[in-house]
């Protein structure tokens, strides 16, 4: 609650009682007389004072209460005065609104005093129209009412203004007593926290101190467990674990040794397994070595073989492509005769032709000689008639009519038979005139076949020539091939040194591994010689084995894998070869 | 947990209404009792002012009466004729006995105010 708040407090118990007093002062103008109504100056004096009463007793500093008491006692003075009616001190009880107004200021607010002045310049002015005698005693006028009223605005104005600055005065006080409780408070707060702090910093220390004594006896212990085990561990024992339970967090420290000591156990363990796979591994890796030794000799022999036989191929091609050429070649004379044979066969037609023309004007010249004998036989007969009739005379006449007939006999018959050779000649003009046509005709077709032929026998040349061509590319990826089979030779030389120093390693390895004392044991399945078969030492078995296979891939005996005789025999010996081991170069 | 501006805004404006309304509805409550207040004390001062005393009472009688009702009125009640007024219908009665005002009212008055209330009613002859 602030400053303002207690003060008026205290100053509405104070207006209350001042309108109770007022009510007294009434009810004793009263007793002594008065010319008033008393009804009205007990009774309304009583019901203002009840009324304000409640309503303090409602709400002790509120604005209503305070309102209403700075009109209960401007109610109450202004019934002092009506009580006072017909008195010579009425105008002197004015002073009672001048006091009421001042008590009224006691309320540090604007609004009581302004409500009391109101109800007061109200009361007064009414009544001066109304009822004058009711406020002053005997004459009244407009001069008293304006003096009364200018007292009453300056007395007003004044508290007005004594309630501003004091309402003002106690709201800095107030925020200034807050603050300074605050700070107060504050300071008290964190004393108490400070001998707290301070209670329990001695508390701690006690505590830390008997702590701390226990933790270095524990400490004690630890190191020295500690102590062993990394002894232990320095001495290469990581069978070591510290059995001895630390307390505390400590504990995890002993769990965590044990656990770093199992860690490294196992792994030595593992590497020692390693290692021993490592070994066995370059017996495998030997044994490997050999047969990828074997596989890239009958590698190379196949690889030599293959390019004398893609040699003879060729040589076979062009062979093949120089004879296509021949062909070609005798294609062409052949077409080219065959265009000729057509023109001879064309000839021929044409003197068949001509040859039988000349038999039909034979067979005509042998009609007319025909004709010629058939009259001269006719002629004959008629001489031999004429000859009878001459009697002797004519015998002879007769002689040489008959042997001039007979001779024209014997001249029809010639020209008879010339005739039936002349026709069987012009039937087989006719017939080898047709001969010849049909002969023209295959020779035609063959004229076509042939040329069909050249463009085949051209085909063949070019195809002839694009193999040769090819196998020449052939030949030249075998070489390529055989160069890298060469050059695999010499890095897997390269290996085998690469890995003999591999081997001394692990060898080395394996030794330094045997100072570690764990509960890890090697398999003796695991021992390279067991794998190998050789008795040496496993490490320099495979780096000698590698050192071999190495030497004989880096400088592979190509004199007689070349030289060796390419035929059916080798291939079927490098075939077996190949058989024997197609299970071992699938495993590799 | 942050939220949007526009809620915050929101639940503002709804608390200052809140806080407007309870304001209102305070100074609506005070308002109340200061005017309780307040009429208590204007009616015992207006009782005052009208409340016949000093022997003195100002009788009203219906305006629509005759002009001597209420000089029978004030005879009736036991009163005397103290004073006229301009009015037909007022007149100002002299009494001893309190009862003279029940008396007024049932002889036919109705209204008596304070006596010098007529002061404004009284002609300047008769003052």
């Amino acid at each position: 609650m602030t400053s303002l708040e207690l003060l008026r407090q205290r100053t509405a118990k104070g207006i209350i009682g001042l309108v109770w007093f007022s009510l007294l002062l009434l009810a004793g103008r009263a007793v002594y007389g008065m010319e008033a109504n008393m009804s009205i100056v007990l009774g309304g004096g009583l019901a203002i004072a009840v009324t304000s009463t409640l309503t303090w007793w409602k709400s002790p500093i509120g604005v209503a209460t305070r309102i209403s008491t700075g009109l209960a006692l401007a109610g109450q003075a202004a019934l002092l005065v009506y009580a006072f009616s017909g008195s010579q001190l009425q105008i002197d009880v004015h002073m009672y609104f001048f006091a009421a107004l001042a008590v009224t200021a006691m309320w540090i607010d604007w609004r009581p005093i302004i409500a009391f002045s109101g109800l007061t310049a109200g009361h007064h002015l009414l009544l001066f129209l109304v009822l004058p005698v009711a406020v002053f005693p005997g004459s009244s006028d407009l001069g008293r009412v304006v003096l009364h009223a200018a007292i009453l605005v300056l007395e007003a104005g004044a508290l007005v203004t004594l309630s501003s600055i004091v309402s003002k005065a106690l709201i800095s006080n107030d925020e200034a007593m807050g603050e300074t409780r605050a700070a107060s408070s504050r300071a008290e707060t964190m004393a108490k926290e400070a001998a707290i702090a301070h209670l329990e910093r001695n508390t701690e220390a006690d505590r830390r101190e008997s702590e701390r004594a226990q933790d270095n006896e524990k400490l004690q212990t630890i190191i020295k467990a500690l102590g062993e085990g990394l002894n232990r561990l320095a001495n290469g024992d990581l069978s070591y674990r510290i059995a001895e339970n630390f307390d505390g967090k400590v504990e995890q420290l002993r769990v965590d040794f044990n656990a770093s000591m199992g860690a490294i156990e196992e792994m030595i363990g593992a590497v020692n397994t390693t290692a021993s796979d490592m070994n066995q591994g370059a017996g495998n890796l030997r044994s490997k070595s050999d047969d990828l030794s074997s596989r890239i000799r009958q590698q190379a022999v196949s690889l030599e073989e293959t390019a004398a036989a893609i040699e003879r191929i060729t040589q076979n091609v062009k062979k093949a492509s120089d004879k296509a050429t021949d062909a070609g070649k005798v294609v062409a004379q052949a077409k080219s005769d065959a265009g000729d044979s057509e023109g001879v066969v064309n000839e021929a037609v044409s003197a068949m032709t001509e040859i039988e023309t000349s038999s039909k004007q034979i067979s005509q010249i042998i009609s007319v000689i025909d004709d010629i004998a058939f009259q001269t036989n006719l002629l004959a007969l008629n001489a031999g008639v004429e000859a009878a009739r001459a009697g002797d005379a004519g015998k002879g006449f007769a002689v040489v009519a008959q042997e001039v007939r007979e001779l024209a006999q014997r001249t029809a018959n010639a020209a008879k038979e010339i005739k039936k050779l002349i026709q069987t000649s012009s039937t087989q003009v006719n017939s080898g005139v047709s001969l010849v046509h049909k002969t023209g005709l295959v020779l035609r077709s063959i004229g076509e076949q042939v040329n069909s032929i050249n463009t085949s026998i051209v085909s063949i040349v070019d195809a002839a020539r694009e193999q040769a061509n090819e196998i020449s590319e052939v030949n030249s990826a075998i070489n390529q091939i055989d160069k890298a089979t060469q050059q695999n030779a010499a890095l897997i030389g390269d290996a085998a040194i690469g890995m003999e120093d591999v081997f001394q390693k692990a060898d080395a390895l394996v030794n330094r591994l045997g100072a570690f004392k764990t509960g890890y044991r090697i398999p003796a399945s695991r021992n390279v010689s067991d794998v190998t078969g050789v008795k040496t030492d496993p490490i320099t078995a495979s780096v000698n084995s590698l050192k071999g296979t190495a030497g004989r891939m880096a400088a592979p005996d190509r004199g007689t894998s070349v030289r060796a005789p390419v035929g059916a025999p080798a291939l079927a010996k490098v075939a077996s070869a190949g058989k024997a081991s197609d299970d071992g170069w699938e495993e590799f | 947990m942050k939220r949007p501006a526009g809620h915050q805004s929101n639940v503002q404006k709804a608390q200052n209404m809140a806080d407007g309304t309870t304001i209102k509805k305070a100074e609506g409550n005070s308002l109340r009792i200061v005017g309780l207040n307040l009429a208590v004390i204007a009616l015992v001062l207006l009782a005052g002012l009208i409340v016949p005393r000093n022997g003195r009472a100002l009788v009203v009688v219906s305006p629509f009466a005759s002009a001597g009702l209420v000089s029978e009125v004030i005879a009736d009640a036991g009163g005397t004729y103290f004073a006229a007024t301009r009015f037909d219908n007022m007149a100002v009665a002299q009494f001893e006995n309190s009862d003279f005002i029940i008396r007024l009212l049932s002889a036919g008055a109705i209204l008596i105010l304070d006596g010098n209330l007529a002061s404004a009613c009284i002609s300047e002859s008769e003052k």
